[in-house]
Parts: structure tokens; C-alpha cells; sequence
């Protein structure tokens, strides 16, 4: 068994210090990678530190002051009920991120692990999850998602299942595709010629080689599941209507588009964080794409 | 491979999906936990056990869940697809009067967007790396970061209040009436009537939906046009077209726009559905009387029929356009007929 694995473990590593070397130059050469890693940092930092740095309660009314613009008590003025948009806008941090972060996971746990079986078993195994992932994937990310948060009912936590169950056949494509690039390698050959089982096989010399990649392109779609859960909220179909979400306030805003700064600074919030992450996304992919470099 | 296979080959693998569309759709509206009992009988009703039967036999909900599958079938074939709860009018009514309005503006938001976002990608891949491919891949990730109901509210905000240079909100003018129906699409009825003044004000009610749908398209495409004529600038067939001296706008024209462009149509085919979609939050901001906002007052109000007629209907098209892309192909792409 040793032989096999010292086979499998040193062709990816060699491969992937080259990469990481090639990841340092390219980082230097694309200064907007770095401009995303900032701005993702912050609102990480915004999202933890929430209940902390935010003036005001998000949730506290005060009619006396409600549709100021923006002044020195209040930065980003306040909304109809007079709470604090800036305040809300912090908080809504911790409701967007980690609902983003739950159908990237969750949905890339399902979708990879159905794809892994399908590559690996292939037949009937493979055909019947495919045209599954077909049919899910013939729908519109959004106009399923509606559907599906629509019969679950209302609930932040239907929101992210919805979500979930239109995000992992894309993932189960990708990573089908993987295994089976990689199933066909001479490695895994090699680890059959020896003896090793189908477990082993699949977990210790096929997977390892999968995993790197689907994980980055996972992490690529976060900003997209974001927009797409910030969409879903504006539409009304996400968590319960007086929850500091950015959707949300976007779509409260409209009610009152004189007083822009109601609609201007959630939807900027969304447009900020996910195009860092886009930033990231593109350097990521001309790192790993040579194709892309023109070199 | 002769184009008849080739179709056939595509219909086979397309057409088992539009059933499988139907049973995903009835097994939603089937997973409502809300009882539709509870729903439309009234309460002193719900008491009453005979009422109760009676109502459940009216509709068939005391038959097995495939029979009532089947009887769902039937009706949909019947182009029977329920009554909106919202509207109280059967759904295939109100979509196919609301549909006009989403075709118009989708049609003329894909066009721009297309035309938009090949250009912006000709111009990163061209000028690679350069200033100039700065600003457009910048330009582009604004189409893809910024939520399209956010691109709509900014361009409603400086492009009509604060310039005035496009109509607001709706399809016309509150004072004007709209063309005599034919097709549904006011421009093209505008024109058919003879009538410049509707027509002038049509068009500028659609700029601001058009060009926020736009935007957004526009994102997904120039990034596909920028990589994938890149990929093919580095071919060896353009290095041995310019080692025989053509000029580089000669062979970024004739020997590698049309090969780059056939991802650029996968993706408009693939995305078709999503940019339809993008109308969806577009519609619902600027009053556009179209498929769109109908799901959006339909989800807002929990109205399950109309959301599984759009779903069902939004469905089928990507399946269809989707479908018209891969047959495109074959003329498209020459590799295809020999294969």
C-alpha cells in the first residue's frame, strides 16, 4: 500500500508548489486581488464586530428622527421608523454572510459528494443523478429558489434551504467532471493493479486530487449565492420583515426613493462585498487558468 | 454527422425534460404545507365533515398523489394551469396578457447587453492587460457585483429624476393609451398603427429597463468573449495569419471572432433563463406590467398557482431556447458536421 500512496501524494504536491509560486507572482501583478482581499477582510471584521461598533440598536425606533438624511448623529440617515440606517447596514453583516456562506457549504457538501459517486460508479448510478441535476438545473436559479421558499413558508432558515436545493447540481456537474478526469489518471490504475478496494480507491487516491479545485470553485460562487439571497429577500422571501437585511432595506427603500439614502447604502453594501469577492474570484482564476494568462 | 441525427440526438435529450419540469412543479405546489382545505372553505365549513368530503372530492384531493399528478397533466394540457389567488382569473390568462410586456423588454435588453458586453470583451482580450482592459473587466464585474434592482434604482435616480433623460416607471405615459393590441408589444403596435408619438414615448418608457437588464447581461458576457478570445488568440492557426503578415484587426475579425463567439452563444443560450429573471426585479421596481412582477406580487402574496405558472413557464422556454441553441450550433460550429 505505501507504494501507492507515495505515488498519489507526490504528483499533486509538486504541482502544487508551483502553483503557489506562480500565485505570489501573479498576486503582485494584480492589484485588485489585493483591494478584494481588503474590502472582504473589513466586512468580515463588520460582521463580528457588529454589536460592538454600531451607534445605535438596529432595531430601535425613534419617530422624532425618522427620514433624516444623512448628518453627523446619524451617517447614513434614518429609515421611516426612524432606526439607524448605518447601524442596520453593520448588522445586516451578520444575517447576509453567513446565510451566503451556508448555501455555499452546505450546497457544495450535497453536490460534491452526489457527484463523486456518480463519476466514480458511473451506469445507472451516474445517468439517473445526472437527469436529476438536469431537471433542477432547468429551472432559474432564482425563479426555483421563489418557488421552493414559497411552499416551505416563511423562515430565514427555508431562505437558505431553498437556495441549497437550487445550488448543488451545479457543483455535482463539476465535480463528476473532476473525478472522472482523475479516475482516468495512471496513478489510480496503478493503486487497482496493486490490490487496493474500491473505498480506498475513491477516499485516499481519487478524492485528494478533487477536492483543491472544487473548493475554489466554490469559493468563487459565494458572491453569487449573496446576490442571489440578498435578491430573494428583496422580493420579500427572506428573513422576517423587520430584520436588518440589505434586500430587505433595498426593497423598504423603493416606498420611499426620495429618501435615497434608504435604498442607496444596503444596496451599496451588497455591491461592495460581493464585488471584492469577484475581485478575488478573477485573480484566483487567472492564477489557476494558464490558459487565461496568454503566456 | 447529417443535421437530421444531429436534431433528432438533441430532441432526445431535451424532450424528457419537460415532463420531468411538470412533476418538480405539481411536487412543490404539492409540499405547501398549508392545506388548500383551510384555504378556501370558510371556517364554520371546515367543521362540517360532508363539507369537507365534498370540497375534497370536487378537486380530487382525496384521490392518490400520482392520480392527481395525472389530473394536473391533463388540465396543464389543456392549457388549464389554476387560478391565481391574487387575481382570482385563471393563471394561463394573466400570463399570456402579461407576457408581451417581459418579451419586449427582455428581447431588447439581451440586444444591448450582447452588443454591450461583446464589446467590452473584444476590447479587454484586444488590448490585454492594458489600461484600457482594466476598465472594461472593472465595468463588467459592476454588472455582475451590483444586484440588478440596485442598478435599476440608480439609473431610475440620475437617469430620469435627476436628467430627465428617459421616461420613469411603466410602459407609457399616464396620459396616453396604449396602441391597438396586434402583437402586445406597444412599440411594434406603435409602428403598425402609424402612431410616432406612442412609439417615441414607448421607447423611452423601455430605456431604463432595457439598458438596467442590460448591465447586467452584459457582466456574464464580456467576461465569456474576453477569455475565449483569448484562448483562441493564442492558437497556432492566428500565430501562422499573422506570420503572413495580416493586419491584426484582419485577423481578429476574420480567422477569430467566430470561433470565440460559440461560447458567448452556449452562455446566452444556458443563461437565458436567469436574464429573464434579472426582469423579474426589474419589472417589479419600474412598474413593468410583465411576467416578472407578476411573480413578484405572486410571491409576495403566497399565491402558489401563479408562482408554479411562471415557474413551469420560465422553465419550458429555458428548455426551448436552450434546445434552438444547440441546433444553432450545428451552423455555427463546422466541427459538429464532420464529427
Amino acid at each position: 500500500m505505501s507504494s501507492t500512496s507515495s505515488i498519489t501524494l507526490s504528483i499533486p504536491e509538486s504541482r502544487w508548489h508551483s502553483k503557489l509560486k506562480a500565485a505570489r507572482h501573479h498576486l503582485r501583478r494584480n492589484p485588485l486581488v489585493i483591494i478584494g482581499l481588503v474590502v472582504v477582510v473589513i466586512w468580515l471584521w463588520i460582521m463580528l464586530a457588529a454589536p460592538v461598533i454600531s451607534p445605535y440598536s438596529p432595531l430601535k425606533q425613534s419617530l422624532a428622527d425618522r427620514l433624516q438624511a444623512p448628518n453627523a448623529n446619524y451617517l447614513m440617515g434614518t429609515d421611516e421608523l426612524g432606526r439607524d440606517i448605518f447601524s442596520r447596514v453593520l448588522w445586516g453583516a451578520q444575517t447576509t454572510i453567513p446565510a451566503g456562506l451556508a448555501v455555499i457549504v452546505i450546497g457544495s457538501l450535497i453536490g460534491t459528494a452526489t457527484g463523486a459517486l456518480a463519476g466514480y460508479f458511473g451506469g445507472l448510478i451516474d445517468e439517473l443523478i445526472m437527469r436529476v441535476t438536469e431537471l433542477f438545473m432547468a429551472f432559474p436559479t432564482i425563479i426555483l429558489a421563489m418557488a421552493i421558499r414559497a411552499a416551505l413558508g416563511p423562515d430565514i432558515r427555508n431562505a437558505v434551504l431553498a437556495l441549497v436545493i437550487v445550488w448543488w447540481p451545479s457543483y455535482a456537474r463539476v465535480m463528476r467532471g473532476l473525478v472522472l478526469e482523475v479516475k482516468a489518471q495512471e496513478y489510480v490504475e496503478a493503486a487497482h493493479s496493486v490490490g487496493a478496494g474500491g473505498p480506498y480507491i475513491l477516499f485516499r487516491t481519487i478524492l485528494p486530487n478533487c477536492i483543491a479545485p472544487a473548493v475554489i470553485l466554490t469559493t468563487l460562487d459565494i458572491g453569487n449565492a449573496i446576490i442571489v439571497f440578498a435578491s430573494l429577500s428583496f422580493i420579500g422571501l427572506g428573513p422576517e420583515p423587520s430584520s436588518p437585511e440589505w434586500g430587505q432595506m433595498v426593497s423598504n427603500g423603493i416606498d420611499f426613493f426620495d429618501q435615497w439614502w434608504m435604498w442607496l447604502f444596503p444596496g451599496l453594501a451588497i455591491a461592495s462585498l460581493v464585488m471584492a469577492l469577484n475581485f478575488i474570484g478573477d485573480g484566483l482564476r487567472d492564477i489557476l487558468d494558464p490558459r487565461m494568462r496568454g503566456e | 454527422m447529417n443535421f437530421f441525427r444531429y436534431f433528432l440526438r438533441r430532441a432526445l435529450f431535451a424532450i424528457p425534460l419537460l415532463p420531468g419540469i411538470t412533476v418538480v412543479a405539481f411536487l412543490l405546489a404539492h409540499a405547501v404545507p398549508a392545506d388548500p382545505t383551510s384555504a378556501h372553505l370558510p371556517p364554520n365549513a371546515l367543521n362540517n365533515k360532508e363539507m369537507v368530503e365534498a370540497f375534497h372530492k370536487k378537486w380530487g384531493l382525496d384521490k392518490p398523489v400520482h392520480e392527481q399528478y395525472f389530473t394536473y397533466l391533463g388540465n396543464l394540457l389543456r392549457g388549464d394551469m389554476g387560478v391565481s389567488i391574487r387575481t382570482r382569473k385563471p393563471v394561463a390568462e394573466d400570463i399570456s396578457r402579461l407576457l408581451p410586456a417581459t418579451i419586449e423588454l427582455a428581447t431588447l435588453g439581451i440586444l444591448f447587453g450582447t452588443a454591450l458586453g461583446v464589446s467590452l470583451g473584444l476590447i479587454s482580450a484586444v488590448w490585454k492587460d492594458s489600461l484600457l482592459d482594466y476598465a472594461a473587466r472593472v465595468a463588467a464585474l459592476i454588472g455582475l457585483s451590483f444586484p440588478v434592482f440596485l442598478l435599476a434604482l440608480i439609473g431610475l435616480e440620475l437617469l430620469h429624476v435627476q436628467w430627465g433623460l428617459v421616461a420613469g416607471p411603466g410602459r407609457l405615459d399616464v396620459r396616453m393609451f396604449p396602441p391597438p393590441t396586434v402583437t402586445g408589444l406597444f412599440t411594434v403596435d406603435a409602428l403598425l398603427d402609424g402612431d410616432w408619438k406612442s412609439f417615441r414615448n414607448a421607447v423611452s418608457h423601455l430605456m431604463l429597463p432595457a439598458m438596467a437588464l442590460a448591465l447586467y447581461i452584459s457582466g456574464i458576457i464580456s467576461r465569456i468573449t474576453r477569455s475565449s478570445l483569448l484562448e483562441v488568440l493564442n492558437q497556432d492557426y492566428i500565430r501562422t495569419a499573422r506570420a503572413k503578415g495580416f493586419r491584426e484587426r484582419y485577423v481578429i475579425r476574420f480567422h477569430s471572432l467566430r470561433n470565440a463567439l460559440i461560447p458567448v452563444v452556449t452562455v446566452i443560450g444556458l443563461s437565458y433563463g436567469n436574464f429573464l429573471v434579472g426582469s423579474i426585479l426589474i419589472e417589479s421596481i419600474l412598474a413593468w406590467p410583465g411576467i416578472g412582477r407578476y411573480m413578484f406580487l405572486a410571491s409576495t402574496s403566497q399565491d402558489l398557482p401563479a408562482i408554479m405558472g411562471v415557474c413551469l413557464l420560465i422553465g419550458f422556454i429555458s428548455v426551448g431556447v436552450n434546445f434552438v441553441v444547440d441546433i444553432l450550433y450545428y451552423f455555427i460550429d463546422p466541427r459538429i458536421q464532420v464529427a
